[in-house]
Protein backbone atom coordinates (compact mmCIF):
# COMPACT_ATOMS: atom_id res chain seq x y z
CA UNK A 1 0.00 0.00 0.00
CA UNK A 2 2.61 2.51 1.10
CA UNK A 3 4.90 1.51 -1.76
CA UNK A 4 2.28 2.05 -4.40
CA UNK A 5 1.50 5.40 -2.81
CA UNK A 6 5.09 6.65 -2.67
CA UNK A 7 5.83 5.34 -6.14
CA UNK A 8 2.75 7.13 -7.40
CA UNK A 9 3.92 10.35 -5.78
CA UNK A 10 7.38 9.94 -7.28
CA UNK A 11 5.76 9.59 -10.69
CA UNK A 12 3.75 12.73 -9.99
CA UNK A 13 0.49 10.85 -10.30
CA UNK A 14 -2.25 13.08 -8.99
CA UNK A 15 -4.38 10.46 -7.30
CA UNK A 16 -1.34 9.44 -5.25
CA UNK A 17 -0.47 13.01 -4.30
CA UNK A 18 -4.09 13.74 -3.40
CA UNK A 19 -4.41 10.61 -1.29
CA UNK A 20 -1.08 11.29 0.43
CA UNK A 21 -2.18 14.76 1.46
CA UNK A 22 -5.30 13.25 3.02
CA UNK A 23 -3.13 10.78 4.91
CA UNK A 24 -0.67 13.43 6.11
CA UNK A 25 -3.49 15.67 7.28
CA UNK A 26 -4.97 12.95 9.41
CA UNK A 27 -2.60 12.12 12.24
CA UNK A 28 -4.71 9.19 13.34
CA UNK A 29 -4.09 7.53 9.99
CA UNK A 30 -1.59 4.70 10.45
CA UNK A 31 -0.14 5.25 7.01
CA UNK A 32 1.01 8.75 7.89
CA UNK A 33 4.02 7.53 9.86
CA UNK A 34 5.33 5.34 7.06
CA UNK A 35 4.59 8.00 4.49
CA UNK A 36 6.52 10.62 6.43
CA UNK A 37 9.40 8.20 6.68
CA UNK A 38 9.63 8.13 2.90
CA UNK A 39 9.03 11.75 1.97
CA UNK A 40 11.62 13.25 4.28
CA UNK A 41 14.31 11.22 2.56
CA UNK A 42 14.98 13.80 -0.08
CA UNK A 43 17.17 16.81 -0.57
CA UNK A 44 14.51 19.15 -1.68
CA UNK A 45 15.03 21.69 -4.43
CA UNK A 46 11.48 22.93 -4.39
CA UNK A 47 11.05 26.67 -4.09
CA UNK A 48 8.31 27.67 -1.65
CA UNK A 49 6.42 30.93 -2.10
CA UNK A 50 4.17 32.07 0.73
CA UNK A 51 1.32 34.50 0.20
CA UNK A 52 -0.42 36.00 3.18
CA UNK A 53 -2.73 38.91 3.96
CA UNK A 54 -6.21 39.56 5.22
CA UNK A 55 -9.27 37.94 3.65
CA UNK A 56 -10.32 39.72 0.47
CA UNK A 57 -6.91 41.32 -0.17
CA UNK A 58 -6.62 39.34 -3.40
CA UNK A 59 -4.33 36.41 -2.57
CA UNK A 60 -6.14 33.79 -4.63
CA UNK A 61 -6.60 36.17 -7.55
CA UNK A 62 -2.88 36.94 -7.45
CA UNK A 63 -1.92 33.26 -7.48
CA UNK A 64 -3.99 32.71 -10.57
CA UNK A 65 -2.44 35.67 -12.31
CA UNK A 66 1.10 34.85 -11.19
CA UNK A 67 0.87 31.28 -12.40
CA UNK A 68 -0.32 32.47 -15.80
CA UNK A 69 2.97 34.34 -16.11
CA UNK A 70 5.01 31.20 -15.45
CA UNK A 71 6.29 28.60 -17.85
CA UNK A 72 3.73 25.82 -18.28
CA UNK A 73 6.48 23.22 -18.11
CA UNK A 74 6.98 24.04 -14.45
CA UNK A 75 5.35 21.69 -11.95
CA UNK A 76 3.45 23.86 -9.50
CA UNK A 77 1.63 22.88 -6.32
CA UNK A 78 -0.83 25.35 -4.82
CA UNK A 79 -2.00 24.96 -1.23
CA UNK A 80 -4.77 27.31 -0.13
CA UNK A 81 -5.66 27.40 3.52
CA UNK A 82 -8.87 28.69 5.03
CA UNK A 83 -9.92 28.75 8.67
CA UNK A 84 -12.14 26.06 10.10
CA UNK A 85 -15.25 26.75 12.09
CA UNK A 86 -14.43 26.56 15.77
CA UNK A 87 -17.70 24.94 16.74
CA UNK A 88 -18.51 22.51 13.94
CA UNK A 89 -14.96 21.73 12.83
CA UNK A 90 -16.15 22.23 9.26
CA UNK A 91 -14.76 24.73 6.79
CA UNK A 92 -15.75 26.55 3.66
CA UNK A 93 -12.84 26.39 1.25
CA UNK A 94 -13.51 28.97 -1.45
CA UNK A 95 -10.12 29.94 -2.81
CA UNK A 96 -10.60 27.95 -5.98
CA UNK A 97 -13.29 30.36 -7.16
CA UNK A 98 -10.56 32.79 -8.27
CA UNK A 99 -8.39 30.10 -9.83
CA UNK A 100 -10.89 28.48 -12.15
CA UNK A 101 -8.71 29.11 -15.19
CA UNK A 102 -6.01 26.87 -13.70
CA UNK A 103 -8.19 23.80 -13.09
CA UNK A 104 -7.38 21.96 -16.28
CA UNK A 105 -3.73 22.95 -16.62
CA UNK A 106 -1.65 19.79 -16.61
CA UNK A 107 1.24 21.21 -14.61
CA UNK A 108 -0.84 22.60 -11.75
CA UNK A 109 -2.01 20.79 -8.64
CA UNK A 110 -4.35 22.73 -6.34
CA UNK A 111 -5.32 21.61 -2.88
CA UNK A 112 -7.65 23.45 -0.49
CA UNK A 113 -6.95 22.84 3.16
CA UNK A 114 -8.59 23.84 6.40
CA UNK A 115 -6.38 24.84 9.28
CA UNK A 116 -8.31 22.27 11.30
CA UNK A 117 -8.70 24.35 14.40
CA UNK A 118 -5.24 25.82 14.61
CA UNK A 119 -5.15 29.60 14.91
CA UNK A 120 -2.56 31.57 13.05
CA UNK A 121 -3.29 30.26 9.63
CA UNK A 122 -1.20 27.13 9.36
CA UNK A 123 -1.41 23.66 10.75
CA UNK A 124 1.54 21.42 11.27
CA UNK A 125 0.71 19.07 8.45
CA UNK A 126 1.51 21.90 6.01
CA UNK A 127 5.17 21.10 6.66
CA UNK A 128 4.49 17.56 5.54
CA UNK A 129 2.49 18.58 2.50
CA UNK A 130 5.22 20.97 1.32
CA UNK A 131 7.68 18.15 1.86
CA UNK A 132 5.45 15.84 -0.18
CA UNK A 133 5.63 18.19 -3.17
CA UNK A 134 9.41 18.35 -2.77
CA UNK A 135 9.55 14.59 -2.71
CA UNK A 136 7.48 14.58 -5.92
CA UNK A 137 10.07 16.97 -7.40
CA UNK A 138 7.68 19.81 -7.98
CA UNK A 139 9.47 23.02 -8.98
CA UNK A 140 7.35 25.43 -7.01
CA UNK A 141 4.90 25.31 -4.12
CA UNK A 142 2.67 28.30 -3.42
CA UNK A 143 1.03 28.49 0.00
CA UNK A 144 -1.89 30.87 0.52
CA UNK A 145 -2.89 31.60 4.07
CA UNK A 146 -4.77 34.15 6.12
CA UNK A 147 -2.52 36.58 7.93
CA UNK A 148 -3.59 36.46 11.54
CA UNK A 149 -2.31 35.01 14.76
CA UNK A 150 1.18 34.95 16.10
CA UNK A 151 2.00 32.02 18.27
CA UNK A 152 1.36 29.30 15.79
CA UNK A 153 3.54 28.33 12.91
CA UNK A 154 3.42 31.10 10.39
CA UNK A 155 4.11 31.27 6.74
CA UNK A 156 7.58 32.77 7.14
CA UNK A 157 8.74 29.55 8.72
CA UNK A 158 7.79 27.55 5.69
CA UNK A 159 8.28 29.79 2.68
CA UNK A 160 11.52 30.84 1.02
CA UNK A 161 9.90 34.05 -0.07
CA UNK A 162 6.94 35.67 1.66
CA UNK A 163 4.57 38.05 -0.08
CA UNK A 164 2.38 40.07 2.23
CA UNK A 165 -0.56 41.46 0.33
CA UNK A 166 -3.04 44.13 1.29
CA UNK A 167 -5.58 46.33 -0.41
CA UNK A 168 -6.49 49.97 0.20
CA UNK A 169 -10.21 49.33 0.60
CA UNK A 170 -9.76 47.29 3.74
CA UNK A 171 -7.70 50.15 5.21
CA UNK A 172 -5.57 47.56 6.86
CA UNK A 173 -2.07 48.92 6.43
CA UNK A 174 -1.91 50.10 10.04
CA UNK A 175 -3.26 46.75 11.07
CA UNK A 176 -0.56 45.00 9.12
CA UNK A 177 2.19 47.05 10.72
CA UNK A 178 0.74 46.34 14.15
CA UNK A 179 0.27 42.65 13.54
CA UNK A 180 3.94 42.25 12.71
CA UNK A 181 3.24 41.17 9.15
CA UNK A 182 5.71 43.82 7.96
CA UNK A 183 8.51 41.91 9.58
CA UNK A 184 7.83 38.72 7.70
CA UNK A 185 7.38 40.33 4.27
CA UNK A 186 10.14 39.86 1.73
CA UNK A 187 7.97 41.66 -0.74
CA UNK A 188 5.14 43.91 0.20
CA UNK A 189 2.32 43.81 -2.33
CA UNK A 190 -0.27 46.56 -2.51
CA UNK A 191 -3.12 45.12 -4.52
CA UNK A 192 -6.09 46.86 -6.16
CA UNK A 193 -3.99 49.75 -7.43
CA UNK A 194 -7.12 50.75 -9.34
CA UNK A 195 -8.77 51.80 -6.08
CA UNK A 196 -8.11 55.12 -4.42
CA UNK A 197 -5.94 55.05 -1.35
CA UNK A 198 -3.22 52.83 -2.77
CA UNK A 199 -0.76 55.73 -3.03
CA UNK A 200 -1.34 56.70 0.55
CA UNK A 201 -0.82 53.11 1.54
CA UNK A 202 2.46 53.01 -0.34
CA UNK A 203 3.78 56.07 1.51
CA UNK A 204 2.83 54.65 4.86
CA UNK A 205 4.47 51.33 4.17
CA UNK A 206 7.62 52.90 2.73
CA UNK A 207 8.04 54.75 5.99
CA UNK A 208 7.91 51.52 7.90
CA UNK A 209 10.09 49.29 5.78
CA UNK A 210 13.19 48.05 7.52
CA UNK A 211 16.10 45.97 6.36
CA UNK A 212 15.83 42.52 7.79
CA UNK A 213 18.77 42.26 10.17
CA UNK A 214 18.81 38.49 9.95
CA UNK A 215 19.59 38.27 6.28
CA UNK A 216 20.26 41.81 5.01
CA UNK A 217 17.40 41.82 2.58
CA UNK A 218 15.49 45.06 2.24
CA UNK A 219 11.83 44.29 1.60
CA UNK A 220 10.45 45.66 -1.64
CA UNK A 221 7.12 47.35 -2.14
CA UNK A 222 5.09 46.98 -5.30
CA UNK A 223 1.65 48.09 -6.44
CA UNK A 224 -0.29 45.70 -8.61
CA UNK A 225 -3.72 44.86 -9.90
CA UNK A 226 -4.20 41.14 -9.43
CA UNK A 227 -7.48 40.85 -11.33
CA UNK A 228 -6.26 42.51 -14.53
CA UNK A 229 -2.70 41.24 -14.15
CA UNK A 230 -1.27 44.75 -14.18
CA UNK A 231 2.33 44.82 -12.91
CA UNK A 232 2.21 41.16 -11.94
CA UNK A 233 5.23 40.61 -14.19
CA UNK A 234 7.04 43.23 -12.11
CA UNK A 235 6.15 41.30 -8.99
CA UNK A 236 7.42 38.11 -10.55
CA UNK A 237 10.75 39.82 -11.25
CA UNK A 238 11.08 40.94 -7.64
CA UNK A 239 10.28 37.44 -6.47
CA UNK A 240 12.99 35.95 -8.65
CA UNK A 241 15.37 38.62 -7.41
CA UNK A 242 14.70 37.50 -3.84
CA UNK A 243 15.16 33.90 -4.81
CA UNK A 244 18.53 34.72 -6.40
CA UNK A 245 19.47 36.63 -3.28
CA UNK A 246 18.75 33.58 -1.15
CA UNK A 247 20.63 31.28 -3.46
CA UNK A 248 23.68 33.54 -3.55
CA UNK A 249 23.72 33.71 0.23
CA UNK A 250 23.24 29.98 0.60
CA UNK A 251 20.01 30.62 2.42
CA UNK A 252 17.77 28.42 0.36
CA UNK A 253 19.61 25.46 1.81
CA UNK A 254 20.02 26.70 5.37
CA UNK A 255 16.32 27.51 5.58
CA UNK A 256 15.51 23.93 4.71
CA UNK A 257 17.47 22.65 7.68
CA UNK A 258 15.90 25.17 9.97
CA UNK A 259 12.53 24.11 8.68
CA UNK A 260 13.15 20.48 9.49
CA UNK A 261 14.36 21.46 12.95
CA UNK A 262 11.18 23.47 13.54
CA UNK A 263 8.98 20.74 12.22
CA UNK A 264 10.54 18.21 14.57
CA UNK A 265 10.14 20.66 17.42
CA UNK A 266 6.44 21.15 16.65
CA UNK A 267 5.90 17.41 16.52
CA UNK A 268 7.63 16.84 19.83
CA UNK A 269 5.57 19.56 21.51
CA UNK A 270 2.39 18.08 20.13
CA UNK A 271 3.23 14.56 21.32
CA UNK A 272 4.30 15.61 24.78
CA UNK A 273 1.25 17.82 25.14
CA UNK A 274 -1.19 15.13 24.04
CA UNK A 275 0.40 12.23 25.89
CA UNK A 276 1.59 13.83 29.12
CA UNK A 277 0.60 17.42 29.73
CA UNK A 278 -3.05 17.46 28.77
CA UNK A 279 -4.04 14.28 30.63
CA UNK A 280 -2.59 15.86 33.80
CA UNK A 281 -4.09 19.30 33.29
CA UNK A 282 -7.50 17.88 32.42
CA UNK A 283 -7.55 15.46 35.35
CA UNK A 284 -10.06 15.97 38.12
CA UNK A 285 -7.33 15.95 40.78
CA UNK A 286 -5.50 18.78 39.12
CA UNK A 287 -8.64 20.80 38.59
CA UNK A 288 -9.52 20.32 42.24
CA UNK A 289 -6.06 21.38 43.34
CA UNK A 290 -6.26 24.72 41.57
CA UNK A 291 -8.20 26.23 44.44
CA UNK A 292 -5.08 25.71 46.57
CA UNK A 293 -3.44 28.39 44.48
CA UNK A 294 -6.18 30.93 45.05
CA UNK A 295 -6.39 30.28 48.76
CA UNK A 296 -2.65 30.57 49.14
CA UNK A 297 -1.79 26.98 50.14
CA UNK A 298 0.61 26.62 47.27
CA UNK A 299 2.14 29.18 44.95
CA UNK A 300 1.65 29.40 41.23
CA UNK A 301 5.28 28.55 40.52
CA UNK A 302 5.26 25.60 42.87
CA UNK A 303 2.23 24.23 41.09
CA UNK A 304 4.01 24.54 37.77
CA UNK A 305 7.18 22.91 39.07
CA UNK A 306 5.27 20.05 40.66
CA UNK A 307 3.55 19.37 37.41
CA UNK A 308 6.82 19.39 35.50
CA UNK A 309 8.29 16.90 38.00
CA UNK A 310 5.33 14.60 37.66
CA UNK A 311 5.55 14.70 33.90
CA UNK A 312 9.27 13.97 34.02
CA UNK A 313 8.53 10.96 36.21
CA UNK A 314 5.83 9.73 33.85
CA UNK A 315 8.19 9.91 30.93
CA UNK A 316 10.99 8.11 32.83
CA UNK A 317 8.67 5.38 34.01
CA UNK A 318 7.65 4.65 30.50
CA UNK A 319 11.19 3.72 29.50
CA UNK B 1 -11.16 13.49 16.23
CA UNK B 2 -12.16 11.74 13.06
CA UNK B 3 -11.29 13.16 9.71
CA UNK B 4 -13.92 15.59 8.37
CA UNK B 5 -15.91 14.54 5.30
CA UNK B 6 -14.68 16.44 2.25
CA UNK B 7 -17.35 17.70 -0.12
CA UNK B 8 -17.06 19.44 -3.46
CA UNK B 9 -20.04 21.61 -4.35
CA UNK B 10 -19.90 22.23 -8.07
CA UNK B 11 -22.11 24.16 -10.43
CA UNK B 12 -21.98 22.80 -13.96
CA UNK B 13 -23.94 24.46 -16.74
CA UNK B 14 -24.20 28.00 -17.93
CA UNK B 15 -26.59 29.56 -15.45
CA UNK B 16 -25.10 32.20 -13.21
CA UNK B 17 -27.13 31.83 -10.06
CA UNK B 18 -25.34 30.22 -7.19
CA UNK B 19 -27.30 31.36 -4.18
CA UNK B 20 -28.67 27.88 -3.58
CA UNK B 21 -25.29 26.23 -3.98
CA UNK B 22 -23.74 28.66 -1.51
CA UNK B 23 -26.44 28.01 1.07
CA UNK B 24 -25.83 24.29 0.82
CA UNK B 25 -22.07 24.83 1.07
CA UNK B 26 -22.43 26.90 4.22
CA UNK B 27 -24.93 24.48 5.73
CA UNK B 28 -22.63 21.51 5.23
CA UNK B 29 -19.76 23.47 6.75
CA UNK B 30 -21.91 24.02 9.83
CA UNK B 31 -22.57 20.29 9.84
CA UNK B 32 -18.82 19.77 10.30
CA UNK B 33 -17.74 19.06 6.73
CA UNK B 34 -14.92 20.57 4.71
CA UNK B 35 -16.67 22.08 1.73
CA UNK B 36 -14.83 23.12 -1.39
CA UNK B 37 -16.76 25.59 -3.47
CA UNK B 38 -15.54 26.44 -6.96
CA UNK B 39 -18.02 28.94 -8.37
CA UNK B 40 -20.28 28.92 -11.40
CA UNK B 41 -19.93 27.51 -14.92
CA UNK B 42 -17.78 24.51 -14.15
CA UNK B 43 -17.13 22.17 -17.05
CA UNK B 44 -17.16 18.39 -16.46
CA UNK B 45 -13.37 18.40 -16.97
CA UNK B 46 -12.86 21.02 -14.28
CA UNK B 47 -15.14 19.21 -11.86
CA UNK B 48 -13.42 15.86 -12.36
CA UNK B 49 -9.91 17.30 -12.02
CA UNK B 50 -10.88 19.19 -8.87
CA UNK B 51 -12.46 16.05 -7.43
CA UNK B 52 -9.22 14.17 -8.05
CA UNK B 53 -6.86 16.75 -6.56
CA UNK B 54 -9.02 17.52 -3.55
CA UNK B 55 -9.52 13.81 -2.74
CA UNK B 56 -13.18 14.40 -2.02
CA UNK B 57 -15.62 11.97 -0.45
CA UNK B 58 -18.74 13.63 -1.79
CA UNK B 59 -19.63 15.55 -4.95
CA UNK B 60 -22.71 17.76 -4.84
CA UNK B 61 -23.89 19.00 -8.23
CA UNK B 62 -26.19 21.97 -8.42
CA UNK B 63 -27.88 22.88 -11.66
CA UNK B 64 -30.66 25.16 -12.83
CA UNK B 65 -29.99 25.37 -16.53
CA UNK B 66 -31.59 22.10 -17.60
CA UNK B 67 -28.53 20.52 -19.22
CA UNK B 68 -28.27 17.82 -16.53
CA UNK B 69 -29.17 14.94 -18.84
CA UNK B 70 -26.02 15.58 -20.81
CA UNK B 71 -23.72 17.05 -18.14
CA UNK B 72 -24.26 14.62 -15.27
CA UNK B 73 -23.44 11.40 -17.16
CA UNK B 74 -20.41 13.14 -18.66
CA UNK B 75 -19.23 14.17 -15.18
CA UNK B 76 -19.79 10.61 -13.94
CA UNK B 77 -17.79 9.22 -16.84
CA UNK B 78 -14.80 11.48 -16.11
CA UNK B 79 -15.10 10.89 -12.38
CA UNK B 80 -14.87 7.15 -12.92
CA UNK B 81 -11.60 7.65 -14.75
CA UNK B 82 -10.12 8.97 -11.51
CA UNK B 83 -8.26 6.05 -10.05
CA UNK B 84 -8.72 4.49 -6.67
CA UNK B 85 -11.57 6.50 -5.27
CA UNK B 86 -15.26 6.03 -4.69
CA UNK B 87 -17.15 9.28 -4.50
CA UNK B 88 -20.73 9.69 -3.34
CA UNK B 89 -22.49 11.88 -5.89
CA UNK B 90 -25.66 13.82 -5.12
CA UNK B 91 -27.50 16.49 -7.06
CA UNK B 92 -29.85 19.37 -6.51
CA UNK B 93 -31.54 22.16 -8.40
CA UNK B 94 -34.29 22.13 -10.97
CA UNK B 95 -34.56 18.62 -12.35
CA UNK B 96 -37.88 17.12 -13.59
CA UNK B 97 -38.95 13.95 -11.77
CA UNK B 98 -39.08 12.10 -15.06
CA UNK B 99 -35.31 12.51 -15.41
CA UNK B 100 -34.50 10.96 -12.03
CA UNK B 101 -34.34 7.27 -13.07
CA UNK B 102 -31.82 7.83 -15.83
CA UNK B 103 -29.64 10.03 -13.65
CA UNK B 104 -29.68 7.48 -10.84
CA UNK B 105 -28.82 4.85 -13.38
CA UNK B 106 -25.82 7.00 -14.33
CA UNK B 107 -24.58 6.93 -10.74
CA UNK B 108 -26.18 9.89 -8.99
CA UNK B 109 -27.10 8.48 -5.57
CA UNK B 110 -29.76 10.97 -4.60
CA UNK B 111 -31.45 14.05 -6.00
CA UNK B 112 -32.65 16.82 -3.71
CA UNK B 113 -35.36 19.07 -5.14
CA UNK B 114 -35.54 22.77 -4.20
CA UNK B 115 -36.78 23.16 -0.64
CA UNK B 116 -34.85 20.16 0.71
CA UNK B 117 -33.43 20.89 4.13
CA UNK B 118 -29.75 21.00 4.99
CA UNK B 119 -30.34 18.47 7.77
CA UNK B 120 -31.81 16.06 5.26
CA UNK B 121 -28.85 16.45 2.91
CA UNK B 122 -26.24 16.31 5.68
CA UNK B 123 -27.67 13.15 7.18
CA UNK B 124 -27.94 11.49 3.78
CA UNK B 125 -24.25 12.22 3.26
CA UNK B 126 -23.23 10.95 6.69
CA UNK B 127 -25.17 7.72 6.21
CA UNK B 128 -24.02 7.00 2.70
CA UNK B 129 -20.46 8.26 2.36
CA UNK B 130 -18.11 5.43 1.43
CA UNK B 131 -15.97 4.54 4.36
CA UNK B 132 -12.46 3.96 3.14
N1 LIG C 1 -10.70 46.30 -7.75
C1 LIG C 1 -9.92 45.22 -7.67
N2 LIG C 1 -10.42 44.08 -7.14
C2 LIG C 1 -9.61 43.00 -7.07
C3 LIG C 1 -8.27 43.03 -7.51
N3 LIG C 1 -7.72 41.82 -7.28
C4 LIG C 1 -8.69 41.06 -6.72
N4 LIG C 1 -9.83 41.75 -6.59
C5 LIG C 1 -11.11 41.28 -6.01
O1 LIG C 1 -11.00 41.13 -4.61
C6 LIG C 1 -11.85 40.12 -4.13
C7 LIG C 1 -11.12 39.15 -3.23
O2 LIG C 1 -10.17 38.45 -3.96
P1 LIG C 1 -9.55 37.06 -3.47
O3 LIG C 1 -8.48 36.71 -4.44
O4 LIG C 1 -10.61 36.08 -3.26
O5 LIG C 1 -8.94 37.49 -2.06
P2 LIG C 1 -8.26 36.57 -0.91
O6 LIG C 1 -9.30 36.36 0.13
O7 LIG C 1 -7.11 37.38 -0.38
O8 LIG C 1 -7.80 35.30 -1.55
C8 LIG C 1 -12.44 39.45 -5.37
O9 LIG C 1 -13.73 39.93 -5.59
C9 LIG C 1 -11.49 39.88 -6.48
O10 LIG C 1 -12.12 39.92 -7.73
C10 LIG C 1 -7.77 44.26 -8.08
O11 LIG C 1 -6.61 44.39 -8.51
N5 LIG C 1 -8.64 45.32 -8.12
MG1 LIG D 1 -8.28 33.31 -1.05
Amino acid sequence: MIDSLTNGVKNQEEYAIAKSITVLEDESNDLSVSLRKEIYKTNSQTYVLGITGSPGAGKSTLISSLVNHLDNQMKIGIISIDPSNKYSGGALLGDRIRMSNLFTKKNIFIRSMSNRGIFGGLNKSIFDVVQLFSFAKYDLVIVETIGVGQNEIDISEIADTVLVISAPESGDSIQIIKAGLMEIADIYVINKADLSGSDKMEFLLKDNIQTNTKNNWTPRIIKIQANSGKNVDGLLELTLEHKDFLTQNNQLFSRRKLLLQKNIRESVIKKVTNNYIDPKIQSKEFKDSIKNVTCGKISFDETVNNLVHEIEKDIKNEN
Amino acid sequence: MSKPIRVLIAKPGLDGHDRGAKIIARGLKDAGMEVIYTGIKQTPEKIARTALQEDIDVLGLSILSGAHNYLFPEIMRLLNENKDKEVLVIAGGIIPLSDYPALKEAGISEIFPPGSSIEEIASFIKNNVHSK
